[in-house]
């Protein structure tokens, strides 16, 4: 994960570009969600993949 | 022994002697139902009169000579994300109440009545079926019926709980990250996961599209492989089933399992958990001589694709509930919906490389081993309302946490049963992972039914339901 990644700054911006329209109080909730992703998240970002592993969206096990 | 205790099984073989009739068996199973139902919540609906239509036709097939099907006459409940024909579908949400009522019944809804089930009605669940805890602000949350203050988990858990109370000795749930075998470990009971792609879930909600799996609840292992069977078949009507012959797992049951090479899974899967699920998946272990197998060191990463695929893939689902009606959504889970909708891109395609890693690990190591063994739950279940769980020195959200170790495996579409074990420590019961290769149910099916021969594993009614 990109350390400099900033949720503050993203999700204001990536909810507008979604036509969300929030409002300050859900911003703050919103980021404070965001940043609980970011948490689970880390273990899988921090995974290294190369462009040799094709990923699987459509998945047969 | 009363309705309340009796299997499915047994409940139809007494239909087809002739010993009870459906309508009987209908009538007692709803009168149950509106007694005891208000102590734990599991049901949303009450399909009175299609209970009572669904008896009838079984009866008159009976007086005329004709077989109906293996679940004659058993009582059954559904989550309420599956269509049941004339009510309408609510995934737990108030805004699916402006939808219609369902003009047929779903897949596996109609497969249950085929196999002559009756329907006793639609079940609570987590909105979306985005939870762990079944804590619904709209419907009020589903009660343990182990601890009536206690979560039945989720977000089957009115699944759970309607089995667990002895309201119903059938019910299905759905599975994205670990919501079938969540709540069958909370109450105590029997729960299947089958391998993704196997059953058709046409005529459902969609919470995950690449994770979700349906499966069946219930308190012997022989009525889970029946209700199992029962559903089983091809329908083109979801792009997600991959086609297959039928496997029906029912008749294996008696079969030993000294072919099978049986591990239970250590490092992940090894921390943190409490007593109770330490002990439950040591007395299973021990009863299998389960050998100790390291799980890939990818499986914390995979944990976390899942959460990835799932924010991402669920809020993608409710984009347009987001925008328009999110005063209506679930205040436990639209911020998180809302936070889904925003992930990148990037983290999703990244997620879904870690995902194609892990399933080559997995396959790797079920060259060696047939059934692995893990924790279904670090503890038991917990008081409802609570938000941290302290287990093994650590203090962590409790909600997510009930995924830690069942997400890993719905990653890559694993067939899991999960098999409950009373008194690990203390009153609550609590239950353990038996997972397998993909379509290798019958492996499943025949180390749970020799557990439950062996005493090691058990689903009695709730203490305080018995009658």
């Amino acid at each position: 994960m990109d350390e400099a990644f900033d949720p503050a700054a993203y999700v204001p911006a990536a909810a507008a570009s979604q036509a969300l329209n929030l409002d300050a109080d859900e911003i703050r909730r919103v980021t404070a969600a965001f940043a609980l992703v970011m948490r689970f998240a880390k273990p899988a970002l921090d995974w290294p993949v190369g462009p040799e592993t094709d990923p699987a969206p459509i998945f047969v096990p | 022994m009363s309705l309340s205790q009796d299997t499915a099984a047994s409940i139809a073989a007494d239909i087809q002697s002739g010993a009870r009739s459906a309508t009987e068996v209908a009538k007692a199973t709803l009168e149950r139902v509106r007694r005891l139902d208000p102590q734990v919540n599991a049901f949303t609906e009450i399909t009175e009169s299609r209970a009572l239509a669904d008896a009838a036709a079984v009866d008159a097939a009976l007086a005329r000579g004709k077989p109906v099907g293996p679940l004659e006459g058993v009582p059954y409940a559904v989550k309420n994300l599956f269509d049941i024909a004339g009510v309408t579908t609510l995934a737990g949400s108030i805004i699916e109440r402006d939808r219609p009522p369902a003009a047929a019944d779903g897949w596996a809804v109609a497969k249950l009545r085929e196999a002559g089930g009756v329907c006793i009605g639609a079940l609570n669940m987590d909105e979306y079926a985005y939870g762990f805890t079944t804590e619904n602000s709209h419907y009020g949350p589903a009660r343990n019926p182990h601890d009536t203050t206690r979560s039945a988990g989720g977000s089957s858990g009115g699944s759970g709980a309607a089995v667990a109370a002895g309201l119903v000795p059938l019910a299905l749930g759905t599975d994205t990250n670990g919501s079938i075998r969540v709540p069958a470990s909370l109450n105590g009971i029997f729960g299947l996961k089958p391998t993704y792609g196997r059953l058709s879930r046409a005529g459902s909600i969609a919470f995950v599209p690449s994770l979700d799996h349906i499966g069946p609840f219930a308190r012997s292992v022989a009525d889970l492989a029946i209700t199992y069977d029962a559903l089983q078949g091809r329908d083109a009507a979801d792009a997600g089933q991959t086609p297959r012959l039928l496997e029906p797992v029912a008749d294996h049951l008696g079969m030993d399992i000294d072919d099978l090479r049986i591990g239970r899974l250590t490092g992940y899967f090894d921390a943190p958990l409490g007593n109770a699920a330490r002990t439950a998946v040591a007395r299973v272990a021990e009863a299998l001589a389960a050998a100790p197998v390291a799980a890939p060191d990818l499986t914390a990463a995979a944990r976390s694709a899942a959460f990835i695929i799932t924010a991402a893939e669920g809020a993608q689902q409710h984009l347009d509930h987001l925008r328009h009606r999110r005063a209506d959504l679930e205040p436990l889970s639209r911020d998180r919906l809302l936070a889904g909708s925003l992930v990148p891109a990037q983290w999703y395609l990244h997620a879904q490389k870690v995902r194609a890693l892990w399933r080559e690990a997995m396959a790797a190591l079920f060259r060696d081993w047939d059934v692995l063994i893990a924790p279904a739950t670090a503890v038991p279940a917990q008081p409802l309302g609570q938000e941290m769980l302290e287990v093994d020195g650590q203090t962590l959200p409790l909600r997510p946490s009930f995924g830690l170790f069942t997400q890993p495996i719905t990653c890559i579409g694993l067939p899991v049963l999960s098999v409950p074990v009373q008194n690990a420590e203390g009153p609550l019961p609590i239950g353990v992972q038996l997972i397998a290769a993909p379509w290798c149910e019958d492996s499943l099916f025949r180390v749970a039914a020799t557990l439950e021969t062996a005493g090691i594993c058990a689903a009695p009614v709730a203490p305080g339901f018995v009658e």
